[in-house]
């Protein structure tokens, strides 16, 4: 029982307190599981039919095809960035 | 596919799109549940399930804070937000800055925002249906 109640305490801390996420570059990283998320919840409204080797095709053709644009724009940004600022 | 239809579940028209969007909206992912398409409302459900819990882990449920404009977004969640939002305001008096704030609100919201999207889709599909049953 104090086991269970120990678990339930430990998985309520983690919710109360928020995690350490440094400013640094390792930080984008974390707009991965957002894009997936993303991905999965627009292909699940948008295809006909839902099979699985389809979706999952869709779903990361989309992924990839918003982290490829990302890092486009990035390198844009980091392109015009050099050339105003030096 | 099956598809339930207002007739089947004995209600008007409007009365269902009314039951399909509460629904969608409370339980992500119940819209779809309820028009006959449960491996789309499971995939909505874990998803943005995912996406919210994640958000709240990272940035604790400080993230949910009813003063902010990124609660109406997150009350698009479910309305069970609002009870996450008086935990973590009057009970708890929890607080979160910083990147772990900013990125748990990223997070929240854009769940919120794909289950708007979702409860649209849900509307939209049970009134499709509505008016294949009408015509037939």
């Amino acid at each position: 029982m104090t086991n269970i109640f120990n678990l339930y305490q430990y998985l309520l801390a983690g919710f109360t307190s928020p995690v350490y996420i440094g400013t640094t570059a390792k930080a984008l990283f974390l707009a991965l599981p957002l894009i997936a998320v993303i991905s999965i919840v627009y292909k699940a409204i948008k295809v006909e039919e839902i099979k699985f080797a389809s979706f999952l095709r869709e779903s990361i053709l989309l992924f990839g095809s918003i982290v490829a644009f990302m890092i486009v724009t990035a390198i844009v940004i980091f392109v015009i960035m050099k050339a105003v600022i030096g | 596919m099956r598809e339930y239809t207002a007739g089947k579940f004995g209600l008007r028209g409007t009365a269902y799109l009314f039951l399909v969007g509460i629904a969608a909206w409370w339980i992500p992912g119940a819209g779809h549940w309820i028009i006959g398409q449960p491996k789309r409302a499971a995939i909505i459900f874990f998803s943005i399930a995912f996406a919210f819990v994640l958000g709240i882990w990272l940035g604790s449920i400080a993230v949910i804070d009813a003063k902010t404009p990124w609660y109406w977004a997150q009350m698009l969640n479910s309305p069970a937000v609002a009870y996450l939002a008086h935990l973590s305001g009057s009970v708890y008096h929890l607080d979160s800055f910083g990147k772990p704030r900013e990125i748990g609100e990223i997070y929240t919201s854009i769940a919120g925002m794909l289950n708007l999207l979702c409860v649209v889709n849900a509307v939209y599909t049970a009134h499709c249906i509505n008016i294949k049953e009408r015509n037939q």
